[in-house]
């Protein structure tokens, strides 16, 4: 099986729990993209799931290779392709189930990626242009009102009014494939349709294979946002899709400012996100004090970090990790924090710093808590914040901070 | 030299930053940088959303994929993402910034 990626990481874009058993080999070369490091992994996947992998790749003249091993660990080599990889660079430990683990797992796992844009829909409900009759579209004081669809047979498809916020849509025998709940409040929104169901002219979606099917896709309302969003902003929808035949719930799904949340029920599986992130189902059920919170600062992925703060508590992460406040900038939302990194010797290796210096930032638009770590030579939220967007006087950064005293934004989403 | 300091006026949604570029670090050449023809700045790898620009020019560094810099020539054009408010971007050249992070090995950028 040959897949193509586009548009993204080579290994987003394919989705392995289709794949039950076997191996999946990914290969990256310029001819693809020029400014990838050419390499390639190698997947073993038992019971729908990545058991190991090896990520061989090249960087700056040096062959690097990478085996993991999920609930067992990871080593990292470094050394010249000719020569094979002999050097250990990194060998890291962790047991199944961790944070640490699930991270890895998640930042190498291609199926976490297929589903965060939301293409639920897009892949299961379709309905057929050529069973369709007609399509009634509403207008009144000069703008588009609504529209209702119906099929050959006189069965409705849909009728969709303005500022309906929800929906069923049918077959053309009359039985139930989709329900869409959206929920917005759409006071000073410039485009207030809540729900834009099927062949809307300007949204509807063909299907490559077969030009005769569109499929359904609904989605939030675009270009509609509040400069200072309200928490009543928070647009939340929610799509389930039924087996016309036996009415079962095939798939459900929610989603909430474009992130999906909670238990998304897909083709019958089961999977879980926080904030946009998928994670194990062990993760998502597990009690905030099982979870390690120094393993959540460590999280690579801002995203997914922020996910695990979430869940965990910010207030539950201070408290654990024992971190003294530097600085309260209650005004914009900032926490400067120290936290003392212990030295633990043997198997968790701590090199350099003995603190943290951590920078706490609500988002401006989804109100969720972010951290970012800086270095600890800065001693206030304006010194921490600035260093993050590239202001200091290293060689490599952005701003010089001898010429710029600080970013006043225009505007901050 | 304190007078001489500038408060700078720019944009940020979520981890990226726009810039004027003549304020921007004097040593950097952009003249074998590449034309990013997508228009996208970054994709979260988490949550699959991107920042995606409506028009301009956007040029990235082939040695560097997140050194990049924006030739608007129009009027304004919109920085969009799923999860944030959109920006209108003046007409200008303009320097993106991807905000970064502290780590004792190696300092990285944001990832969403």
């Amino acid at each position: 099986m040959k897949l193509t990626a586009s548009h993204c990481g080579c290994s987003k874009n394919f989705w392995h729990p289709s794949i039950k058993e076997g191996r999946i080999e990914v290969n990256v070369d310029k001819t693809y993209n020029a400014d990838a490091d050419a390499g390639s992994w190698n997947y073993t996947i038992v019971d729908g799931t990545v058991e190991k992998y090896t990520h061989q790749w090249e960087s700056n003249n040096k062959w690097y290779e990478e085996h993991v091993e999920y609930g067992v660990g990871r080593k990292l080599y470094e050394g010249n392709r000719q020569y094979s990889c002999e050097t250990l660079v990194e060998e890291t430990k962790y047991r199944k189930g961790t944070i640490m683990s699930i991270q890895q797992h998640y930042e190498k796992e291609p199926a976490a990626t297929n589903m965060q844009t939301g293409e639920l829909m897009g892949k299961q409900v379709v309905i057929h242009t050529t069973r369709v009759k007609n399509k009634e579209q509403y207008y009144g004081d000069g703008t588009w009102k609504g529209h209702k669809v119906v099929y050959e047979n006189g069965q409705v498809a849909y009728e969709y009014k303005y500022g309906n916020k929800q929906l069923t849509i049918n077959d053309d025998q009359g039985r139930r494939i989709a329900f869409i709940k959206g929920i917005i409040d759409t006071d000073g929104l410039s485009d207030s349709r809540t729900i834009i169901p099927v062949n809307a002219g300007w949204n509807q979606v063909w299907d490559k294979d077969d030009p005769e099917l569109f499929r359904l896709r609904a989605r939030m309302p675009k270009n509609n946002w509040r400069s200072t969003p309200e928490a009543s902003d928070i647009r939340v929808i929610e799509v389930t899709i039924y087996d016309a035949e036996t009415q079962r719930v095939t798939s459900r799904m929610r989603k909430e400012n474009n992130q999906l949340q909670g238990e998304v029920l897909r083709n019958d599986k089961y999977f879980h996100y926080i904030n946009g992130v998928a994670i194990s189902k062990e993760m998502f059920y597990a009690k905030p004090e099982d979870l390690d919170c120094n393993e959540v600062l460590k999280i690579p992925n801002a995203q997914v970090r922020a996910s695990f703060i979430k869940k965990v508590g910010i207030n539950r992460i201070v408290d654990q990790c024992k971190a003294t406040l530097i600085e309260d900038d209650k005004e914009n939302d900032y926490q400067l924090l120290s936290i003392q990194m212990p030295h633990k010797g043997g198997e968790e290796r701590i090199a350099g710093d003995t603190e943290m210096r951590i920078l706490k930032v609500v988002c401006t638009t989804t109100k969720q808590v972010y951290t970012l770590r800086v270095p600890p030579t800065v001693n206030t939220v304006r010194e921490a914040r600035d260093w993050t967007f590239g202001i200091g006087d290293n060689w490599q950064d952005v701003l010089r901070k001898s010429e710029i005293e600080t970013l006043e934004f225009t505007k901050e989403t | 030299m304190e007078n001489s300091k500038r408060k700078m006026c720019c944009f940020r949604q979520g981890e990226i930053i726009i810039v004027p570029r003549d304020l921007t670090n004097k040593n950097s050449r952009t003249t074998n940088y590449i034309k990013k023809g997508d228009g996208i700045i970054r994709e979260g790898e988490a949550s699959g959303h991107f920042h995606k620009l409506s028009g301009g020019t956007l040029y990235v560094n082939p040695r560097d994929e997140n050194d990049m810099w924006l030739d608007n020539q129009l009027e304004t054009i919109e920085l969009t993402h799923d999860e944030h408010a959109p920006i209108k971007i003046p007409k200008g050249a303009w320097k993106v910034i991807i905000q970064r992070e502290y780590s004792d090995e190696m300092n990285t950028y944001v990832r969403d």
